[in-house]
């Protein structure tokens, strides 16, 4: 699930009309949130990590969480270690900061939007005359009846009032302020501070083992962030997106469309069905989307997933690290966005392996690494068999 | 609404408060640096053209060095305010000069 991409990144084309801008009070506003993330995690965080590994409790738990036969479960240990953590009066400080910077992007981000919407909404229609894009290329196919699943509706992701379709000008305040003045900084959730996330996404695609592909899928495509990468990777490939939330998708729609590249795109409980056929991919991409479904969501979406790849095509995942593979400090950082930035699955499925859930849906060749700092982002790959047992037998 | 008395006078918001007063020192500190972003973004539009209307100010976006000194002197204002806290005992002069945003020089770093 990814959010809506600067309208005016540097891959517009010439002529392109003129960069919308927020507010000299808006922009200022949200820059200085980017600061504050900066220095909480920049300067106060490594101290409270010190802090944690001087501390006798802290570095035996650390020790126990390294240990391939651990006397503590993992529940455990992150639970001992945030008493150890919540101890120090620096990391209760960072963690404030970090709250105080994710509430803000919303109680100052719409505010700042809100009174640009008369000029983003005429930017946008100049935008879409200037372009030379080609709509009918691509598709958006919206389901009114679509039954979306108990697990998500009520959410509040990342704190964001109503949800993901909560405000319908969330897409520009990502792309014109939250997404330049604080995300870009890096330095919250798994994003090591002053990551780029933007070059996250295209290492990650560069993970796909072959040269090219005739058909990839995403499912939590959201604005189609991660579809312009993989565009940008594959041109040749033909590519296709679902989502839950139809306003990303329809943002995510316009976009390509803008960018000039053609997406299929279609709202669909993935996890359950996707509407599409069987055997039909080459390759599957998800970025930062495991995390924001329950374990049991994840394994049904594998085999949805399994289903309607190839024999031999390829799934590519970005996602937080498993606790497993990170420091036990950095275990109670990531574990602490369940609960103070409304990620009600992320700890649950940080406990959990998603190598063995590919397994588990019939998935060879799994294996995952770490491609970045604090071991994010995590990418985890498979293939799907050339022949499935069922096939062989028949 | 806990009234117990101290030396000062009853207590009306009580230490369970104090994130609710850091909020509120957050919200203001913002609000200064939004103030100071305007002053320089107000200077450097009166240099360069002479004279300058609010909307000038309102629709102003600061681009290549006057962006990097914007920049600069932000993350020194975020240092030395939501670093306060630290600044009790963070005290050698080379994390006085790093809050300040200032270059440490070889000789002084040695006196930490």
């Amino acid at each position: 699930m990814t959010f809506l991409t600067r309208l005016d990144d540097g891959s517009l084309k010439e002529g392109a009309a003129p960069t919308f801008a927020l507010s000299q009070r808006g922009r200022a506003g949200l820059e200085i949130l980017g600061a504050i993330q900066t220095f909480s995690s920049g300067t106060l965080r490594p101290m409270a990590a010190a802090n944690f590994e001087e501390n006798p409790q802290g570095r035996m738990l650390g020790e126990d969480h390294a240990s391939p036969t651990p006397a503590f479960s993992e529940r455990e240990r992150i639970a001992k270690a945030r008493t150890v953590c919540e101890g120090d009066a620096i990391y209760r400080l960072e963690r404030f900061f970090q709250r105080y910077v994710a509430e803000e992007n919303f109680n100052r981000g719409i505010p700042a939007i809100e009174e640009r919407r008369a000029e983003f909404l005429a930017y946008d229609a100049a935008m879409a005359q200037g372009s030379d894009e080609t709509p009918e290329a691509g598709s958006l196919t919206l389901a009114e009846d679509l039954a979306i699943p108990a697990w998500f509706a009520p959410i509040e992701w990342h704190l964001e009032p109503g949800g993901w379709d909560g405000y319908d000008l969330y897409g520009a305040l990502f792309a014109f302020g939250v997404g330049p003045y604080v995300f870009r900084k890096g330095g919250y959730a798994a994003v090591g501070i002053g990551d780029d996330i933007v070059g996250q996404r295209l290492k990650t695609i560069r993970q796909f083992p072959k040269d090219s592909y005739a058909r990839i899928y995403e499912p939590g495509c959201g604005g189609v962030s991660t579809l312009k990468a993989v565009h940008s990777v594959f041109p040749e490939a033909e590519l296709h997106g679902a989502d839950l939330s139809p306003l990303l998708l329809k943002n995510g729609a316009r976009m390509a469309a803008r960018f000039g590249f053609p997406v299929h795109l279609k709202q669909a409980d993935c996890a359950t069905d996707t509407g599409e056929a069987d055997a039909s991919f080459d390759g599957v991409i998800t970025y930062a989307l495991h995390h924001e479904l329950p374990p049991k969501a994840n394994r049904a979406l594998f085999a949805e997933l399994f289903r309607i790849m190839k024999p031999g095509a390829d799934i590519v995942i970005s996602d937080p690290p498993p606790f497993r593979a990170v420091s036990m400090f950095h275990a109670v950082i990531l574990d602490w966005d369940t609960l103070h930035r409304e990620e009600p699955f992320f700890s649950p499925v940080l406990h959990e392996s998603l190598d063995a859930m590919l397994e588990e849906a019939g998935f060879e060749a799994v294996e995952s690494y770490a491609i970045g700092q604090d071991q994010y982002p995590w990418i985890t790959r498979a293939r799907k068999p050339e022949s499935t047992a069922v096939e062989a037998q028949a | 609404m806990n009234t117990s008395k101290t030396d000062t006078g009853p207590d009306y918001l009580g230490p369970e408060s104090i994130t609710d007063v850091a909020r509120m020192v957050m919200a203001l500190m913002s609000e200064v640096w939004i103030q100071r972003d305007r002053q320089i973004v107000t200077e450097y539009l009166l240099e360069t053209q002479g004279a300058v209307t609010r909307q000038e100010i309102d629709d102003f976006v600061p681009t290549g060095d006057l962006a990097e000194r914007i920049a600069a002197e932000r993350q020194r204002f975020a240092n030395l305010v939501a670093g306060a806290p630290i600044a009790a005992t963070q005290r050698s002069v080379s994390q006085i000069l790093e809050r300040a945003g200032m270059d440490v020089p070889a000789a002084r770093a040695t006196g930490t």
